[in-house]
């Protein structure tokens, strides 16, 4: 059967590994190309790379880090970050990318998605949202990395996105992210509810129960960054966590 | 003007996203590839691998035009081993059912057919139920009466090909609480659902059985366990 995942969630600026809260106020963690290795041969199931300082250079930077994890890591790669077109996707893909993580760019133009599932087919594409709580039951979308709003609402603006090729969603709780006090359950039930695609949930993880506590809400992943970045937990307690909850994952150790 | 490379492993470059990462396994496992876009580059081809991802009718597009599709239903007809890798493997099969009819390779008789109807699509009648299969699951070989669970392996992909002969069917794997076939193979024809260059060193394993040590008779699913158990 299928499996849940974990993935490790890499910000990179420039060749640096970085971490924030609430996706501001960058510390820089190391090399992302030493962390890949050793997520890799802790049995990590997924990467997601996301460029956090794209908007400012108005593109994607991150082909030469991606190229070189792609050479040594044989997991599926996921990359964000501005990404505007189907060229900035080819040239990521061609850098080694699995998958292509578009947020900012398919809010100002929906079609943009529908564009990347047409060349390497909706499982390619990554629908990336930055949630912030309005209320109890609502969130908003927000892009350029949490910083500006947009009105929209994420369920709807999610549902839309599915019909126009998404093929999975990465959803980030802006408020929980990098404050390791848990995610937003509410958050992930309200879109694990409606998706047909897979839903991988961000933001706000402090300990491997929190990797269980999300996938009691159905999500597909969890991806995990301030945990795995700052050794709180590893890989093996992650999923030891989730096996004991009695979910389908895959070994930790190769 | 140089002479065009006559590939001995050779991957088939049909405009698609996984062949790069295919070609950074091959070469991990010792194996210097050659991208082939041209029908000459087959010649002398040992064996050839054929990686997708995306759409099936711009794929074929892309074979029939260069006329590569010939060249590789000429190599099989010769004995050429030929390994389809996702895309790759549903090319190999008669037709496809994405967005109207697409006619493949017709190297394996069978159909492609989405893994959620579009009536399903459109109703929430299982919400669990998903359209796309992405993530790690379970190849289990279907041979001589036992159903061995052989690892995990890493998927992503909303079509399923269908054989006609289930004799080509060497593992299967489930979505959607359905099975689907996930490896199939007749004579020196291979075809993989799962992506072997993205399953850390089970899907190494399976690359490397493929180039180094591959015979034309069936799998039985000891020598298919035995696999599973290589690492790299």
């Amino acid at each position: 059967m299928l499996k849940k995942r974990l993935v490790a969630r890499l910000d990179v600026k420039g060749e640096n590994l970085i971490k924030g809260i609430n996706l501001e106020g960058l510390r820089i963690v190391g090399k992302p190309g030493e962390f890949a290795q050793y997520y890799y041969e802790s049995g990590i199931d997924e990467l997601l790379y996301i460029d956090s300082v794209a908007s400012l250079y108005g593109r994607n930077n991150l082909h030469e880090v991606v190229a070189k994890a792609a050479e040594k890591v044989f997991i599926p790669i996921t990359v964000g970050g501005g990404v505007r077109s189907v060229d900035d996707a080819r040239q990521l893909v061609l850098a080694g990318a699995d998958k292509i993580a578009i947020n900012t760019a398919a809010v100002h133009r929906p079609e943009l998605l529908t564009e990347v599932a047409e060349v390497y087919g909706s499982q390619a594409v990554v629908l990336s949202v930055q949630a912030v709580r309005q209320t109890a039951e609502q969130w908003e979308v927000f892009v350029e990395n949490g910083r500006e709003s947009t009105g929209l609402d994420v369920i709807s603006w999610i549902r839309k996105a599915i019909d126009l090729g998404a093929g999975e969603i990465l959803l980030t709780s802006v408020d929980q992210e990098g404050t390791q006090k848990g995610m937003d359950l509410a958050l992930i039930k309200a879109v694990t509810e409606f998706s047909n695609v897979p839903v991988i949930a961000s933001g706000g993880v402090g300990s491997p129960n929190d990797f269980c506590d999300a996938l009691q809400q159905d999500c597909d992943a969890v991806a995990v960054a301030s945990q795995l970045h700052y050794k709180s937990a590893s890989v093996a307690q992650f999923k030891q966590c989730a096996k004991q909850a009695g979910y389908a994952i895959r070994g930790a150790v190769q | 003007m140089s002479e065009i490379a006559k590939a001995k492993i050779a991957v088939i470059d049909c405009d698609s996203g996984n062949l790069p990462n295919v070609c950074r396994a091959l070469q991990l496992l010792g194996v210097d590839p050659v991208i082939v876009n041209s029908p000459e580059q087959l010649i002398e081809a040992e064996k050839i691998v054929l990686p997708g991802v995306g759409a099936y009718a711009h794929a074929m597009e892309n074979l029939n035009r260069s006329g590569l599709a010939a060249a590789i239903r000429e190599s099989a007809v010769k004995g050429t081993p030929v390994l389809g890798i996702c895309l790759g493997m549903q090319l190999l099969f008669s037709q496809s059912h994405e967005f109207g009819i697409t006619s493949g390779l017709d190297l394996i008789s069978g159909e492609v057919l989405p893994l959620m109807s579009a009536e399903a699509e459109h109703t929430d009648v299982e919400c669990s139920a998903k359209k796309v299969h992405i993530g790690w699951n379970e190849l289990h070989a279907p041979k001589d009466g036992v159903h061995a669970y052989l690892g995990d392996v890493y998927f992503a992909h909303s079509y399923h090909a269908v054989p006609e002969n289930s004799d080509t069917i060497l593992a299967r794997s489930d979505f959607n609480g359905k099975q689907f076939v996930a490896w199939v193979k007749q004579d020196n024809v291979c075809g993989l659902q799962f992506h072997p260059e993205k399953s850390g060193a089970m899907g190494l394993g399976i690359l490397k059985q493929f180039i180094f040590n591959f015979s034309p008779e069936l799998y039985n699913s000891s020598q298919l366990q035995a696999l599973s158990q290589q690492a790299v």
